[in-house]
């Protein structure tokens, strides 16, 4: 009973660590969902790309036309149109491309002296080639015209629009999915690799690290208490803590993505994440080894959780990461956490195939921890010695 | 008496190793990391040439017109290239595409057919070409249809196609700045840790030596003026070290307005030390548990200022915009944003002026907290 | 005057930790405040001190009244706490120094009165040393080096000796009485009654938040009955030769436990005399035996009916 007691004390201690972490874990992936709804229904839709047009020469037929064609292949969003507004919202991607047609755009290009529109954009990414070709193909197919035909402006504009509809169908492999909004929820999962770092690992850190203080000075005290007795109720504690929690995050998760979890690929995602807190409880071990001192513990867990969530593609998708640093990121378990959650996230269907790979990044996952419980076994072995 | 005082408080928080160590290195470890993690970042936004198979068969080898327009896209020799094209039978297309060696596959069976494993950037790309070219076709068509003798016009126009975007210039889109920006709020709102330790030693309840400062014939708050003053000297020293690595080793560019910068960083580190100074003084926990409660506060402010994604700090403006004005470590961020993009100081001085309101109430209420003399119980 | 205490009250909630207590400490005396754990010792301390709130009474230190801003009254106080209050990021001497120099402005005379308290502790092979390094004892008497460098006309000890070797014990007691020999006044608390018998003049009982007993040992262990405490060994002690025992007027008390004898004599009685004779009437033969004088446990027993340590 005294090592529930202890366990409960500590994590009581440990609370806010706990809560911020989560918080973050809950108002990230609710972001994201809000953000990413539409992205994985079972059929292909295209990226659109967030832009917005200030439009200097509203009144004409051209420039009209232009923007509605813009429009519909894009979210155009209202921002405020004063410079740093702009500035703001191009910095924090809000929207990757502003469009500036100048007032007399559409006359001087109809009278072949052509003026540019200027866009504000990041240059060279996607989101800029993207909306750059829409915009030279919509100007391009209304010069083809204009060089062509005798069409007015408005017929033209007509024309164009029912050319544009002629556009080529797209098929997905494999139509049949396992729940939708699978890539939402891996980016859930992808985020607990900060919660369970940051916040569940050093509160079994601590709790170890009491005990083991409070073991040493039993042992130096009194009597012959089982020891065996106490390490596996401490070890049974700690497990309930950690199912206890993952169960808390399950919950949450299955509020926020009810149909993956529901899917076959809910139980797959608790897997992976159990396995990854096996991980964690075995740094944590390590971590409760290594120190004697509580106020180390969370410092270490910051560094150690925002380090890997930041290389080991949590917070950054991994494609995002330069090439070395993937190398260095394959050291981490964060890795293979994610890169099975993101896995998970993609299947279309569940066969042995296609699970094969996370499998064997669980596999990579449980070697991970094997090595850390082993090298906290080591240091243990050494400060014996080092106490004797 | 203020130097004697002074100058062993220095002595005294200096060989506070532990604390010295983390406040200053933790800073340097993950501004280090960050470089790791984001100097990919930027390229990854760049294009990359796609790669794409196109079905072998006999339909595809008779469209002249869309084979020489694909060939006008995947040249290797050419500076626009966009694919990477391998000419493959269907069912290599679709193993190539299952085994994700490609990004989506062509197929001309009664018209062009795009096939695709996800929705994707790169998806989006290969059917936006695609797109084009049936338009264009549909568009010549028409045109023909209604016109037959226009075919060299039509031609003359197509090779005449032309870019008709211009990049304005001075816009900053460099978003890896803003790690670094919340990076040093982190950093100065770690003085915290410094604030809280002036408040445990001099509170006779929580610490002995503060039993002991008690009994000095000076006043209490003025030994915990000169402790904090020493604190501060500190935290300011350690974070001018972590701006000086981040600009010489890291070769972070914090524009040209560094005497600025370092006034935020100041301001910065005021803010912190006061803001640790209050917790420390609301809370009834014990040493550690002060030390949890601050960095998962500090924590939490830096995430909810976008250490951790970016855009949060943006969906929070645009959607609670008090949240980004009760937060320290966001308004530090913003002071060092509108340092670096903004033309005007007006922003920048708004920004200062709330954090300069946020340590008089700091100090108002741990001074509320502390100036009690007596205690209830030791 | 040095202090005076007047029905000080202090209450921790529903618990009365101060009820009613008085003290008064004359100048140049070494007044040992004694009472078992939780009796109130450091509550009063730290009431004197203007460190505690209490909720009713008087303090008056060098006859003015005390109080946290009562500078001029702080600056002649000496401190050593229960606790060890150090800075562990501090070698010995810069310790001591800094608290020195928050009494003490002038820098050579300031230096004079470091080394000094260097010395009288007995730390001058550790000046260079961090607390951390010292041991126990030694610790102590740094913790008391701090407490009195600045020469205060009184210093209040609150259990200095508290796990400390015997060896460091002695060493510190030496120094207590040399301070007061030096002019200062001493209050000094402990729940050891050996130490307060050792060194104080005079000598407050407390119990329970109240003084139950004041005066020098002597007059403390005047006001009680027992006298002379006699033990005696002997195997298979017949209880009816007990009763017997008993019975003899002079005898207080008389019980017989694990082969151990142990009579109490009413003060003045030849009790050794008396013994000596009954058992030798009585042909009972007897190993050890001695005889001992009444201590300040007796006291406190027989006020309070209950052991000093408990």
């Amino acid at each position: 009973m005294l090592v529930y007691n202890t366990i409960f004390k500590v994590m009581k201690r440990h609370l806010t660590q706990i809560i911020v972490a989560l918080v973050i874990v809950i108002f990230f992936s609710t972001v994201m969902s809000a953000n990413y709804n539409s992205t994985s229904k079972p059929s292909f839709t295209e990226s659109k790309v967030d832009i917005a047009v200030i439009n200097n020469d509203s009144n004409s037929i051209l420039s009209k036309g232009l923007v509605d064609f813009l429009g519909e292949k894009n979210n155009i969003v209202d921002i405020k149109q004063d410079e740093e507004s702009i500035q703001d919202a191009l910095y924090f991607r809000t929207i990757t491309y502003v469009l500036t047609i100048p007032e007399d755009f559409s006359a001087s290009y109809i009278n072949g002296t052509a003026i540019s529109l200027e866009k504000a954009t990041i240059e060279d990414s996607f989101d800029s080639v993207d909306v750059d070709l829409s915009i030279d193909k919509y100007l391009n197919l209304y010069k083809l015209y204009m060089d062509t035909t005798n069409l007015s402006e408005e017929e033209i504009v007509i024309n164009i629009s029912k050319d544009l509809n002629s556009t080529v169908a797209a098929n997905i492999l494999n139509v049949e999915q396992q729940g939708s909004g699978g890539q939402n929820a891996s980016y859930f999962f992808n985020y607990l690799n900060y919660a369970i770092l940051s916040g569940f690992t050093v509160c079994i850190a601590s709790i170890l690290l009491v005990f083991n203080k409070f073991d040493l000075k039993r042992r130096n005290i009194c009597s012959p208490i089982n020891l065996t007795k106490i390490n596996v109720q401490l070890f049974l504690g700690i497990l309930t803590f950690g199912v206890v929690s993952l169960v808390f995050v399950f919950i949450i998760a299955f509020v926020l993505f009810p149909s993956t979890m529901s899917s076959g690929k809910g139980a797959i995602f608790a897997l992976n994440t159990f396995i990854f807190m096996i991980v964690g409880m075995s740094f944590a071990f390590l971590l409760g080894q290594i120190f004697s001192k509580s106020d180390a513990l969370d410092p270490i867990a910051t560094v150690v959780s925002l380090g890997t969530s930041f290389i080991g593609g949590c917070f950054i998708p991994i494609e995002f990461l330069g090439d070395s640093v993937v190398k260095i990121s394959k050291f981490l378990p964060t890795y293979w956490f994610v890169s099975s959650n993101t896995r998970i996230g993609l299947l279309n269907e569940i066969t042995f195939s296609s699970l094969t790979p996370i499998f064997k990044n669980m596999f990579v996952l449980l070697a991970f921890a094997a090595a850390l419980f082993a090298v906290a076994l080591v240091v243990v072995k050494q400060k014996r010695q080092a106490e004797n | 008496m203020f130097i004697h005082a002074f100058k062993y408080r220095i002595k005294i928080l200096f060989n506070n190793k532990a604390l010295l160590f983390w406040t200053l290195l933790f800073p340097i470890i993950l501004g280090t990391l960050f470089q790791l993690a984001l100097s990919g970042i930027t390229e990854s936004e760049f294009f990359k040439v796609i790669n794409i198979a196109v079905v072998n068969n006999d339909e595809y080898n008779n469209d002249l017109a869309f084979k020489n327009s694909l060939a006008s896209v995947s040249d290797e020799s050419s500076e626009d290239r966009m694919f990477n094209v391998t000419l493959t039978s269907t069912e290599e297309a679709v193993t190539l595409l299952e085994d994700d060696k490609i990004d989506a596959y062509i197929l001309l069976n009664n018209g062009i057919n795009l096939t695709v494993k996800n929705s994707g950037m790169n998806q989006t790309i290969v059917k936006s070409f695609l797109d084009t070219y049936s338009q264009t076709n549909s568009a010549v068509i028409n045109i023909i249809s209604s016109n037959p003798d226009s075919q060299n016009e039509i031609m003359n126009s197509l090779s005449m196609s032309t870019t008709h975007t211009k990049a304005k210039e001075n816009t900053s889109t460099n978003i890896l700045l803003h790690y670094f920006y919340t990076l040093i709020a982190m950093a100065c709102l770690y003085a915290a840790n410094w604030g809280s330790k002036e408040v445990c030693d001099i509170q006779a309840n929580i610490s002995p030596t503060a039993a002991r400062l008690n009994m000095v014939p000076i006043h209490k708050l003025k030994i915990f003026l000169t402790n904090i003053c020493a604190s501060f000297c500190i935290a300011f020293a350690e974070i001018l070290i972590v701006i000086a690595y981040l600009t010489f080793v890291i070769k972070i560019d914090f524009g040209d307005k560094i005497g600025f910068v370092i006034l935020t960083a100041f301001i910065g580190c005021i803010v912190g030390i006061t803001f640790g100074a209050l917790i420390s003084s609301l809370s009834n926990a014990s040493k550690e548990g002060k030390t949890s409660l601050i960095m998962s506060l500090t924590m939490l402010q830096c995430f909810l200022a976008g250490m951790m994604i970016v855009q949060i700090k943006y969906y929070i403006k645009t959607t609670v915009p008090i949240l980004s004005y009760i937060n320290p470590a966001n308004l530090l961020t913003d002071a060092f944003y509108y340092l670096y993009n903004y033309s005007t100081f007006n922003a920048y001085f708004t920004t200062i002026g709330i954090l300069t309101g946020f340590i008089f109430i700091f100090v108002l209420i741990s001074y509320l907290k502390l100036r009690r003399q007596k205690y209830a119980s030791l | 005057m040095v202090i005076s205490v007047n029905n000080l009250v202090k209450r921790y909630g529903d618990l009365v930790a101060l009820d009613h207590f008085n003290l008064e400490v004359q100048e140049g005396e070494v007044l040992g405040l004694l009472g078992p754990n939780g009796s109130g010792k450091s509550t009063a301390i730290n009431c004197i001190l203007s460190l505690l709130k209490y909720d009713k009474g008087t303090i008056e230190i060098f006859d003015k009244p005390m109080s946290p801003s009562a500078y001029d009254i702080k600056k002649d106080i000496g401190i050593v706490m229960q606790n060890v209050a150090v800075f562990d990021e501090l070698t010995v001497y810069d310790n001591i120094n800094y608290f020195c120099g928050l009494y003490i402005n002038d820098k050579a005379l300031r230096k004079q009165y470091v080394d000094e308290a260097i010395e009288f502790v007995g730390l001058k092979d550790f000046v260079k040393f961090y607390p951390k390094k010292l041991s126990g004892g030694l610790l102590r008497r740094l913790n008391i080096a701090c407490g009195i460098a600045h020469k205060p006309k009184l210093v209040i000890l609150d259990e200095p000796t508290v796990a400390v070797d015997p060896q460091s014990r002695n060493n510190i007691l030496e120094g207590i009485q040399r301070l007061n020999a030096n002019g200062a006044t001493i209050i000094y608390t402990s729940h050891y009654m050996e130490e307060v018998e050792q060194i104080c003049s005079r000598i407050v009982i407390i119990d329970k938040g109240k003084q139950i007993a004041a005066g020098t040992k002597e007059e403390l262990k005047s006001m009680i009955k027992a006298g002379e405490r006699i033990t005696a060994e002997i195997f298979n002690f017949p209880v009816d030769l007990l009763k017997k025992l008993q019975a003899v007027p002079s005898v207080i008390s008389a019980e017989y436990d694990n082969n151990l004898l142990v009579v109490k004599f009413e003060k003045g009685k030849e009790g050794l005399v008396t013994i000596l004779e009954f058992l030798n009437s009585n042909k009972i033969n007897f190993g050890k035996l001695y005889s001992e004088l009444p201590t300040l446990n007796d006291v406190f027993l027989e006020i309070t009916g209950k052991e000093l340590r408990d």
